[in-house]
């Protein structure tokens, strides 16, 4: 022990009362075979349909996860997430296109470039609050709509990029999926590691109430200027690999409908806890994919917004949250010894 | 020159009309801290009530317009009951308010789609024709709008400052709790706000769809647009609000005339976004006292 060291005492933090939380591996590694396996077997039986939903609900789990981070778990009314979605789609097929870059390196770059735009954005709209932040970033999100499909020749109008695929040779659809994979167990990572810890109990306390974290020497500007860039960089990642995944980049990436469409995921999921965000967006893509596949545009719009209407006002913690109880009850009465162990996934649904 | 006035005439008429939208729009903002996202689809919807009641049904546009009106407030109390009601005072108000709005908006619209489908329909005028002086076009139509706009908006006003109810509704507006502890009907002025607000919504959408045009998607550029005033002006100030619709719409009508329709809605949001850093409470907002 140095003599550095040697006087500064150990911080002793009563356990459950700091934000870590422990990686609880035998779930996390039975959940990760499974999500391996799986797709595997559908394709094999010749499901290949549910596997594409499934890269879908990888995508999008991605994107709402950041976008909670920003909506949910910091209280910023950002409506901007897919500024940052299809700004990662753009340049990463802009580099793989004109520099020919491997689409597997330039979807980092999409991360990269959609991260600086956050920060941009941030500087102009995160000193201001609340409905104004609101207005501004849906304001950008129609912007860059309205500039990519009558903007310049190089971002390829309306019709969009015909980015280069990933060139998988064999058995493309579920090299994919698993690629998608890596990327959402990195991503999925990135916010857990970043939410339970002293700089996401900072986020939350300034969503909670700015004047006492203040108070405490957060730097609110600083803080959310840092949320921002960091939700945008996995945001750009999911946008360039679905660019690259459909071989095809659009303004429609920007639509209104993939908007509400992610929002919905967020709040039904339950905004502003870990499990919301994937629970909302495999429950919301496979409602697409099955049960709302056949009726039409106008009555899916409709059971969609009126399902909406009902979580927002009857249940706003939304479906993860009392999943997660009804887990840990049924967890507690099968396992009665198992007292930490199995249920630390289920407790943090809880939250 | 003619293109100068042509667009002043403009301006004045869109923003007569914005007024109308954006004025409702400060109301239940200013008293109820709700960001109604469901303004659009109230617009698109006494659209659709004028236009049945004119093309399909023969009235004329007087009652048409009072149709819209009626409908689109019955609209608002239906939102008051379905978002407000429940919701009021409930932790996360400010952030799963708009949310819900934004699902009724979702909802209205789809409603909309499916009973007159997608098709983008031309609502007839009140009143067909118009006069030329000095090169610049008067639409009759668009006299009525500028006229009943203006009228609207002063009766508000004079509503607001001189009636009893004008007062409780500005009293709730500052201090809901200290209203409530001097007797003012609360809900009451809560139910007031909604339906005002989503009337004048809807006359502007009976009105305008004429000039513009009536989709079941129509009302959501329009409902932007009445954000972007309400901001400037001030959120929860009805002067300021009138003020800015003005200016708004000027602005819109010569960057229209002189840079290409394609850039109205961009100009306005960097407008905005400038006038945010310069001035974040708009015009006759009062500075947020919660700024650190």
């Amino acid at each position: 022990m140095s003599a550095v060291t040697q006087g500064v005492r150990e911080r002793e933090v009563t356990p459950g009362a700091g934000p870590w939380r422990r990686l609880n591996v035998g779930a996390v590694g039975l959940a990760l075979a499974a999500a391996t396996l799986v797709p595997w077997l559908l394709v094999q039986t010749g499901q290949r349909f549910v596997v594409t939903l499934l890269v879908t609900v990888l995508v999008y789990a991605m994107v709402a996860q950041c976008w909670n981070l920003v909506l949910g778990v910091s209280g910023i009314f950002s409506l901007g997430q897919l500024v940052m979605y299809a700004v990662g789609g753009y340049a990463s097929s802009l580099i793989a296109i004109h520099l020919g870059l491997s689409p597997f390196l330039a979807i980092w770059v999409g991360g990269l470039a959609a991260a600086a735009i956050a920060l941009v954005i941030g500087l102009a709209i995160l000193r201001l609050r609340g409905v104004y932040v609101a207005l501004l970033t849906l304001g950008f999100v129609m912007l860059l709509q309205n500039y990519l499909g009558t903007g310049p020749e190089i971002f390829g109008g309306f019709y969009g990029l015909k980015s280069p695929g990933f060139g998988f040779t064999s058995n493309p659809l579920l090299s994919t999926y698993y690629l998608g994979l890596a990327l959402f167990v990195l991503t999925t990572y990135a916010v857990w590691r970043i939410m339970y810890s002293p700089v996401g109990t900072a986020f939350t306390a300034l969503r909670d109430s700015e004047v006492y974290a203040v108070s405490r020497g957060i730097d609110p500007f600083r803080f959310r200027l840092l949320l921002f860039a960091y939700s945008a960089f996995f945001t750009g990642v999911a946008g360039a690999f679905m660019a690259h995944y459909q071989q095809s980049t659009t303004p429609a990436s920007l639509s209104f409908t993939l908007l509400t469409n992610l929002i919905m995921m967020i709040v039904l999921g339950g905004w502003g806890t870990f499990w919301g965000p994937i629970v909302g967006a495999v429950l919301l893509v496979f409602l697409d994919g099955f049960i709302l596949k056949d009726i039409s545009a106008g009555w899916h719009a409709l059971v969609l917004g009126a399902l909406l209407a009902v979580v927002v006002i009857a249940a706003p913690e939304g479906i993860a949250p009392p999943l997660g109880r009804f887990l840990k009850r049924a967890a507690d009465r099968f396992l009665p010894d198992d007292e930490d162990e199995d249920d630390d996934e289920e407790a943090e649904v809880a939250r | 020159m003619g293109q100068l006035l042509q667009a002043v005439w403009g301006g004045l008429v869109f923003g007569s009309v914005y007024g109308l939208m954006a004025v409702g729009l400060t109301l239940i903002w200013g008293s109820l801290n709700l960001l109604n996202l469901a303004h659009g689809a109230i617009y698109v919807a006494g659209g659709y009530v004028a236009y049945t009641l004119m093309v399909s049904l023969g009235f004329s546009a007087v009652f048409a317009f009072a149709g819209a009106m009626l409908a689109s407030a019955a609209l608002g109390l239906v939102l008051y009951a379905v978002v407000v009601l429940p919701m009021l005072g409930k932790p996360g108000w400010d952030n799963a308010s708009w949310i819900a709005t934004v699902a009724v908006s979702l909802v209205l619209e789809s409603a909309l789609l499916l009973a007159y489908g997608p098709e983008v329909r031309a609502m007839p005028a009140a009143i067909e024709g118009a006069f030329v002086v000095n090169d610049v076009v008067f639409r009759y139509q668009a006299i009525l709008v500028c006229a009943v706009a203006v009228v609207l908006l002063v009766l508000l006003h004079l509503f607001l400052k001189t009636s009893r109810f004008g007062l409780a509704i500005r009293a709730v507006s500052q201090q809901m709790d200290a209203s409530r502890l001097v007797g003012i009907p609360v809900a009451l002025v809560f139910l007031i706000v909604m339906g005002v607000s989503a009337s004048l919504s809807g006359l502007a959408g009976a009105m305008l769809t004429s000039i513009l045009a009536l989709s079941p998607t129509a009302g959501f550029v329009p409902m932007l647009k009445a954000l972007i005033v309400t901001i400037f002006g001030g959120l929860g100030s009805v002067k300021g609000t009138i003020v800015a619709a003005y200016v708004i719409g000027l602005l819109e009508a010569f960057v229209q005339a002189f840079a290409g329709v394609a850039w109205s809605l961009p100009a306005l949001f960097l407008f905005i976004i400038a006038v945010l850093l310069v001035r974040p409470q708009g015009l006759f907002g009062t500075p947020e006292l919660q700024r650190l």
